[in-house]
């Protein structure tokens, strides 16, 4: 038995500091793709957690050891857009003016980054979810279409627009 | 992809790498999330009750499928046994008992000519789950102590005793390991009654 599935078996017999091992180990992708999907990191930190609490409910229906990190990412990244959904009136407007409030130090030294940031934010949160998950993450295209629930061309398709929709936005930022 | 759109990738890769390193998650996140865990077999029944609208159309279609089925099955226990067709002559009582209950099969002295084949238990969780096209990709017999006991998940599974003979039948889509779908199935392993289904997805 691997490591990985020692684990699982552990946390399925409820164990949870063997759960918080394979915590320990996906949260970080976890949170960095809630983060670039929310763009804040208060907001991306609680739906790592609400995603944490949901795996450790559902873990008897994870077919596979070997899938527990590709089905932590999905339920927190499914969670993220869930959540984006749900704020979007409250929240989205104000993200577009503040870009990103708190998640980018605004003295960054580093422009480039601060002027991609900005033009990323602008993205909806399906597209900046898909750049992620496909070019942060380094995800294959299959595995973001997994992620997502999406057909393989489709995800395809959208991460070749959503490239276009930043480099518009991109161009925007300069001019 | 065009060198201009890896670029731009990079350079995004950069820039969320640069925003993830400025703001970290806590040190000891994920062991302060799993310290706080709930029981999970508790949570687990207050979400079958604390549901009920959605409970109950799960089980009443459940219900809906496996009533036909179970009048269709003779009944009895392990090694009791007459031979001779039964098609005719049902000899088994289903009633759903509760909200989350499946049929109940009431069993007749003297009844069942044979124990279900795999492939008649197989079959009878296809029709169970109605999904008529799925694969088993996990069927095991035994007492529902030996079989249902030592697995986590099961409550919904309404065996009678944990002396039962059941089978336990795994049916799958066959998908892709994320998105995969299917349906687990508890049944009788002597006259089919369905126990319990609960469907699945990966």
């Amino acid at each position: 038995m691997s490591d990985l599935e020692e684990l699982v078996s552990d946390a399925l017999a409820g164990d949870r500091s063997a759960f918080a091992c394979l915590l320990e180990r996906e949260t970080p992708y976890a949170y960095r793709a809630a983060l670039a999907i929310l763009r804040s990191p208060e907001e991306a930190r609680d739906v790592v957690q609400v995603a944490a609490i949901r795996a450790w409910q559902e873990l008897p229906r994870l077919q596979r050891a070997d899938a527990w990190a590709a089905w932590f990412r999905r339920i927190t990244v499914r969670q993220a857009l869930d959540e984006r959904r749900h704020a979007r009136h409250t929240r989205e407007s104000r993200l577009i003016d503040d870009m990103w409030p708190g998640s980018t130090d605004a003295t960054a030294d580093n422009d480039d980054a601060v002027s991609l940031l900005s033009a990323f934010g602008r993205l909806r949160a399906d597209d900046r979810a898909l750049l992620a998950l496909r070019f942060h993450l380094d995800l294959t295209v299959p595995d973001v279409a997994a992620t997502l629930g999406i057909p393989v061309g489709t995800a395809k398709a959208r991460i070749h627009r959503a490239i276009s929709k930043l480099r518009t936005e991109l161009r925007d930022e300069h001019a | 992809m065009p060198d201009d759109d890896n670029l731009i990738t990079e350079r995004l890769d950069r820039a969320l790498e640069v925003d993830a390193r400025r703001n970290p998650l806590p040190l000891g996140f994920a062991t302060s999330i799993a310290e706080s865990l709930e029981d999970r077999r508790s949570r687990r029944f207050s979400w079958f009750f604390g549901v009920p609208a959605i409970a109950a159309i799960v089980v009443l279609a459940v219900v809906a499928v496996a009533f036909p089925l179970s009048l269709t099955r003779p009944s009895t226990t392990p090694g009791q046994g007459a031979s001779g067709s039964t098609a005719d002559q049902p000899l088994v009582v289903a009633t759903p008992s509760s909200i989350t209950a499946t049929p109940t099969a009431h069993v007749t002295p003297g009844a069942s000519p044979h124990a279900l084949t795999e492939a008649e238990a197989v079959e009878a969780a296809r029709q169970a789950a109605d999904r008529p096209g799925m694969t088993p990709v996990h069927v095991e017999s035994g007492p529902a102590g030996e079989v249902l006991l030592p697995r986590q998940g099961f409550e919904w599974a309404h065996v009678p005793s944990d002396d039962t003979w059941v089978w336990l039948v795994n049916l799958s889509d066959g998908g892709p390991p994320l998105g995969q779908e299917g349906s687990f199935v508890v049944l009788d392993f002597f006259d089919g009654t369905i126990y319990g289904v609960l469907n699945w997805i990966s």
